[in-house]
């Protein structure tokens, strides 16, 4: 079974227990990024609705990097080992 | 362009007490200022790195930032009044900060020509937990600089921005310890510069 590991950004460790890392394990034919914060949401429920949407999608304002690649595609495969880099989305400025 | 546009609505919870504050060292504010001066007159960004902050007994919450780092803005259409940091920076600063036991602790970000108090945009972006340093700009000063957090009301509270001389380097220490007008004396000797062998 696909071990994987999540890194998880300071804002959302709230939601993990404190955890900075969390390691899911995945089935075969769910080791996908989708599979794996799905895997997340499922350890900590409260984290879900901060990354994905009611219809699972990605929120826009959560990047997530597998190695140096940002992906939106939650259908992209994810190897054994693999790392993903939660990032939250850092916008503002002087606009109103 | 009018000058008489409804006030925005308060984005700030003045009432709330102050009760953290960011400390930098003389040589990170430098740079930061270095920074925000190039930027100009677009918006520039960066993350504060530093180590998990707990309250002292007092309650207080300090967050002492061991580096800055610049990153890019991805909103070149509008880098005059926005900017959206690009990600790829910030996950190489998480990388190198992780690394070596530290945390994404906060943001900066310039006001060109404008206060460093949030705007609305700055709220609706904003991340529980992240200090938010705002940096006014110019064409020729940088400053003042205000730091805010994310408060229970989801406005934002300001916290006290130090400057750290305890913890700066040796070459920089006479002058973070100087006041305005002992900065025009030569720095005292080291106590122990004068021992002989």
């Amino acid at each position: 079974m696909p071990q994987i590991t999540l890194r998880i950004p300071t804002p959302l460790r709230g939601f993990t227990g404190g955890a900075s890392d969390v390691a899911v394990e995945l089935d075969d034919g769910e080791a996908t990024v989708g599979g794996a914060l799905r895997a997340l949401g499922a350890k900590h429920p409260d984290v879900t609705g901060r990354i994905l949407t009611d219809d699972g999608a990605l929120r826009t304002f959560v990047n997530v990097f597998a190695g140096d690649e940002a992906v939106r595609d939650l259908d992209e495969r994810v190897a054994d080992g693999a790392v993903l880099h939660i990032i939250p989305a850092v916008a503002g400025g002087t606009a109103r | 362009m009018s000058d008489a546009a409804d006030p925005p609505p308060d984005t700030v919870d003045a009432d709330a007490p102050v009760t953290a504050s960011l400390r930098l060292t003389p040589a990170q504010r430098a740079e930061l200022e270095a920074w925000c001066a190039d930027a100009y007159p677009d918006e520039g960004c960066g993350l504060l790195i530093g180590p998990p902050s707990a309250p002292a007994g007092d309650g207080r919450l300090t967050y002492r930032v061991r580096r800055v780092t610049r990153a890019r803005n991805l909103n070149v259409a509008r880098a005059r009044d926005r900017y959206v940091l690009d990600p790829a920076d910030f996950l190489a600063a998480d990388r190198a900060a992780r690394a070596d036991g530290l945390d994404v602790v906060g943001i900066w970000h310039t006001h060109p020509d404008h206060p460093p108090r949030p705007s609305i945009t700055d709220l609706e972006a904003a991340w529980d937990g992240y200090v938010y340093l705002i940096v006014r700009a110019s064409a020729d000063a940088v400053g003042p600089m205000r730091a805010w957090q994310l408060g229970a009301s989801r406005r934002f509270v300001e916290l006290d921005v130090e400057t750290d001389a305890g913890a700066a380097a040796a070459d920089t220490r006479a002058g973070a310890d100087a006041s305005k007008d002992d900065a025009l004396k030569e720095p005292a000797p080291h106590p122990d510069a004068g021992a002989s062998s």
